[in-house]
């Protein structure tokens, strides 16, 4: 029977917080005094006239590690932040509870967990799921859009994430979330700034972080319109719908075709930078909206499976046109061009294919020509701002 | 066909028939002439503008012409009369030192809109005016959300919203069923030549406005408007902004020359001493402005877009306006006798 150590010296109005275990009634919990102070509890020997608890006091760090199975039980209680270990005795007739406190060296062996003995994973994921509100509660308390992405990092130990495979992902989800805004507003553009109302629609915040794999909450900047619709909602509405569509290569086609090229190359670069981080990501959305939110898991598998989908029905993100224009300058030492479209009036510059121009080759400058060039668009920033990159392909002297 | 009327007359209905006065290069003008009038009409964007005014001489017909050879013509002339006919395929306006024929378009071709005729109800002049007080809260035409592209008229409230802002005013003797007439048609309402006496003729999916010569026929926005009661936070305040609202007007016009670079058209309002707000806005590549007006907040400060907060208190009355901050994860909310104005602040 589980009997608190209410009003002793270990405090007063204890709240149970959580069962870890249980066999016939609790076994392994966590509970708290009123002054804030957590306590890891263990049942180690229960009869007839007696249950005895031990009860070790312990930081919120020290929740966190032994949540995520990054402490075993048995150091918790063998290295106690405060030194000692309580024994409380509580009889199972009259009630009473008596306390005596050990040092660690003085627990018998046989009440500690065995070496090495974590909570299991499983449980952890509970204890997230029980101790974090829902995700659509908390959107909804917000009146925010709200994200939260548990990544789990090969071989790196948990809760921690290398800084550069994360951020690439944060930039990645940022700057599909901005896409997909910039496509449900109807103006959906290949490249090119987004305008500020879709920047400021579809700007996510990171609100915390939490324990468990390494897990990111991010909220929508600015909070939903007066009838919980938001840009951001929108935007998130079709980013859950590329993830619920998965590798079948039709879905996505068709979300491409709908949301337009930007989206999809947004997206690529998202499952990308999962894959090259080899990060399988949980993914929760709560949304204000009623009816809207998703919850999507891909493992790495799943992320290799949609980015070979994506590259089969994707727009390319190379294109190849032609220009007529006055050759300004071309350096093929440092492969440098620049040309004068006639038609549009516009300069354009960019690198020399090295496999196609020679250094002895000899232009013409002002002399007019038909140019080849290669446009790349290169994802890049935060800003909204899209990189293209032209490679001259080819030059024809115009008579 | 065959009429004789004032050029003046005819100049004055050609621009109350088109948006902004001026017909577009590939704008269609009808031209009926009845037994002691002309009616000229205008059909663009779902709305059928008919003009009708005075003409002796008449011989009964119609055409259809082009409206910028009309509009042109008329205009640039300095006659007092203006005489019309229609000879074969021309149709032919003159004023006595010269003319102008012009080929006629097919009649069969015009839409078959016609105004509502039967029973009216009576918008009186304050009602209409009260449609030009929330039209600022109307969506964009670039908005994807056709019910937020009008102003909701009915059960006792006028009301428009772009779900960012919102405008309400009390109306008390409209009828229950609530109607969403297109912001365009409201745009011609509000230019009806005599505005105490607006008829409004309504049937399912559509609505004629008239006033005078002037009338107006619009199809209705179909689609069940939002709940925008629930919009509005309940409970007590929990943080004010409040100001002259002439001086926060004039403090919101004179932000312009940054306000219009600054990101997201930001304002932030904090306060100055006790019995001053400052209010400041900043565009990254071009520097910053600050504006101080009397005024109180109970806020350390916030922020809201220049033109829905200068919008929103242009279109009050009351001296003094103040912002009701009730829960700081939803609109603020600003009353006035009969009108209700909600705005959604720009998280800093």
């Amino acid at each position: 029977m589980l009997v608190l150590p209410d009003g002793t010296q270990l405090g007063k109005e204890f709240r149970l917080l959580d069962v870890y275990e249980s066999y016939d009634g609790p076994r392994l919990i966590l509970c708290q005094n009123t002054a804030g102070q957590l306590f890891l509890g263990l049942s180690v020997e229960e009869t007839h006239e007696e249950h005895v608890w031990l009860y070790v006091a312990i930081s919120e760090e020290r929740r966190r590690q032994i949540e995520n199975g990054a402490m075993d039980l048995r150091t918790v209680f063998v290295t106690p932040e405060d030194t000692f270990v309580y024994e409380v005795r509580s009889a199972t007739t009259a009630g009473e509870i008596s306390i005596s406190l050990h040092r660690p060296d003085e627990l018998q062996d046989v009440h500690l967990p065995v070496a090495d003995e974590r909570l299991p994973q499983l449980l952890v994921a509970q204890i997230l799921e029980e101790s974090l509100d829902t995700v659509a509660r908390v959107a909804t308390q917000r009146r925010r859009e709200t994200v939260r992405l548990a990544l789990r990092f090969p071989d790196v130990p948990s809760p921690e994430a290398p800084s550069r495979s994360l951020g690439q992902i944060l930039s990645a989800l940022q700057e599909l979330v901005a896409a997909a805004a910039q496509a449900v507003m109807g103006e959906a553009t290949v490249r090119g700034r987004l305008s500020p109302e879709v920047l400021l629609g579809s700007e996510l915040r990171v609100v915390k972080t939490y324990a468990g794999s390494f897990g990111i909450e991010l909220s929508a900047a600015q909070l939903a319109g007066l009838f919980g619709d938001s840009l951001a909602s929108d935007a998130l509405d079709a980013v859950a719908r590329l993830l619920v569509a998965g590798s079948d290569a039709d879905s996505l086609s068709s979300l491409f075709e709908e949301l337009k090229p930007r989206v999809a190359a947004k997206y690529r670069y998202l499952i990308d930078s999962l894959f090259d981080a080899q990060a399988a990501v949980h993914f929760e959305w709560g949304s204000v909206v009623d009816g809207r939110g998703t919850v999507r898991d891909l493992s790495i598998d799943e992320l290799r499976l949609i980015g070979t989908a994506i590259s089969e029905v994707g727009p390319p993100l190379d294109t190849t046109y032609e220009v007529v224009g006055q050759l300004v300058a071309l350096n093929s030492r440092t492969g440098y061009f620049e040309l004068e479209d006639r038609t549009e009036r516009r300069r354009i510059s960019g690198r020399l294919d090295p496999s196609r121009f020679q250094e002895d080759q000899e232009y013409v400058v002002n002399a007019v020509y038909r140019a080849l060039v290669r446009e790349t668009v290169e994802v890049a920033g935060l800003t909204g701002e899209e990189k293209i990159s032209r490679t001259l392909l080819s030059l024809e002297l115009q008579n | 066909m065959r009429a004789l009327s004032s050029r003046s007359e005819f100049v004055v209905a050609l621009r109350s028939i088109y948006l902004d006065g001026e017909a577009s290069v590939t704008s269609r003008l009808r031209i009926d002439v009845q037994t002691d009038g002309i009616t000229l009409s205008a059909f663009e964007k779902e709305l059928l503008r008919t003009c009708t005014f005075p003409a002796r001489d008449t011989e009964l017909g119609s055409v259809v012409v082009p409206s910028r050879a009309v509009t042109e013509y008329v205009r640039n002339e300095d006659s007092q009369d203006l005489l019309l006919a229609e000879t074969d395929l021309e149709f032919e306006l003159s004023t006595g030192r010269s003319r102008i024929a012009l080929r006629t378009l097919s009649l069969i071709d015009w839409p078959a809109v016609t105004h509502l005729s039967g029973s009216a109800s009576f918008w009186d002049e304050t009602t209409v005016r009260n449609l030009g007080r929330v039209m600022h809260a109307v969506a964009p035409d670039t908005d994807s959300r056709e019910i937020f592209k009008g102003v909701a008229v009915g059960n006792g409230w006028i009301v428009a919203t772009d779900s960012q802002r919102l405008a309400a005013v009390e109306a008390g003797h409209l009828p229950d069923e609530v109607i969403i007439v297109p912001r365009l048609a409201i745009r011609f309402v509000l230019g009806l030549s005599d505005l105490s006496s607006c008829e409004a003729r309504l049937a399912p999916g559509k609505a004629t406005f008239s006033a005078g010569r002037l009338a107006v026929t619009t199809s209705l926005i179909q689609g069940v408007y939002p709940n925008w009661r629930e919009a509005i936070p309940e409970g007590e305040e929990t943080g004010y902004v409040e100001a002259k609202r002439e001086e926060l007007v004039i403090a919101l016009r004179r932000l312009g020359p940054i306000g219009a670079y600054a990101k997201n058209k930001l304002v932030r309002i904090q306060p100055k001493g006790t019995e001053q707000l400052l209010l400041t806005s900043r565009a990254p590549d071009l520097g910053y402005q600050e504006e101080s007006i009397s005024g109180q907040t109970s806020l350390k400060e916030i922020g809201f877009r220049i033109p829905s907060l200068r919008e929103l208190a242009e279109n009050m009355e009351s001296e003094i306006i103040r912002l009701h901050v009730i829960d700081p994860n939803r609109a603020v909310v600003t009353r006035e006798e009969r009108f209700v104005g909600l705005v959604m602040p720009i998280r800093l």
